[in-house]
């Protein structure tokens, strides 16, 4: 099994970007409450969305997602 | 103090009193309506005998013959710009869903009924099966709807992305569970009292929609803070 954790980097490309939640949200056609729970790491989005969430800021999977090892969650 | 007035304030009160009026006169009509049916087949053989052996069912179904031709071709006709004021007002965000609280509360009053016409015998017993039943059933269904199709409004749904399928899925995993422990309870239960069976059910229905309508709305709240 996976002990790794996933991680992101979302909250920040989106300010970086100046958009709100709402905007980014409309961008990649979902709802406000799926990119909130994917921002603070309640929801692991799917490859399809983790994609979608990518192009719409401009970036990659890679630049957004990473894997916290196991030690780091200690 | 402020001397602003309202403008709108009486034409709203005048509406709100039509619309008790209207709903009135509709409970009225239905009412007339499923006593004169009721006492119209009365006079038919076959009827007076499915009153003596099945008197809750015989109460029961005129009311409901009566209530549904009433909402089917009389109000649709007679009252058609309300109903489509308020399918706009739904639409528009203006009106929204019974809150979890109220439809858990009707939900136990009428399990309650259930029980009590279930338990005591008398003559109460028919009008409380009569009323609890119906609502319960109606809001079961309800209940089951709001969990498969979420969102604020009747008409206005979720968007229907991941997150909302994922907490459909969590929720009703929960109640899938809920509803298998609970109906094994009941069995152990029925084993050792049958004549509780039945009342049981109905307690086996209310928690099994209970209980994931709790867990879908926990995970919407937390799903909910803004940035």
């Amino acid at each position: 099994m996976i002990e790794a954790r996933l991680g992101n980097h979302l909250r920040q490309w989106r300010a970086d970007k100046e958009l709100t939640q709402a905007e980014l949200a409309n961008l990649a056609g979902v709802s406000r409450k799926t990119i909130n729970t994917v921002e603070n790491g309640v929801f692991i989005p799917s490859v399809q969305l983790a994609l979608v969430l990518a192009r719409a800021l401009g970036t990659t999977v890679e630049a957004l997602f990473y894997l916290i090892p196991p030690r780091a969650q200690r | 103090m402020s001397d602003v007035r309202d403008e709108g304030a009486p034409a709203r009160r005048s509406s709100y009193w039509r619309e008790v009026g209207c709903a009135w006169l509709d409970l009225a009509l239905v009412v007339v309506g499923s006593l004169a049916l009721r006492f119209g087949l009365m006079r038919f053989a076959w009827f007076s005998s499915f009153h003596d052996n099945h008197a809750f069912w015989a109460e029961l179904v005129p009311i409901w013959l009566v209530v549904i031709s009433f909402m089917l071709f009389v109000r649709p006709r007679w009252r058609g710009a309300e109903d489509a004021a308020y399918r706009e007002d739904l639409r528009r965000g203006r009106l929204k869903r019974m809150s979890l609280a109220s439809r858990s509360a009707v939900l136990l009053v009428s399990l309650g009924l259930i029980v009590v016409g279930s338990i005591f015998r008398g003559p109460y017993q028919v009008v409380a099966l009569a009323v609890g039943v119906p609502t319960l059933v109606l809001f079961a269904l309800e209940e089951v709807n709001i969990v498969l199709r979420p969102g604020d409004s009747l008409v206005v749904r979720d968007r229907p992305d991941e997150l909302v399928e994922f907490f459909k899925a969590r929720s009703l995993q929960i109640g899938y569970l809920v509803a298998v422990l609970s109906l094994l309870c009941s069995y152990v239960v029925s084993l050792a009292a049958p004549r509780y069976a039945s009342m049981l059910l109905s307690v086996v229905l209310v928690v099994s929609l209970l209980v994931p309508a709790h867990v879908y709305h926990r995970l919407d709240r937390r799903a909910g803070g803004d940035d």
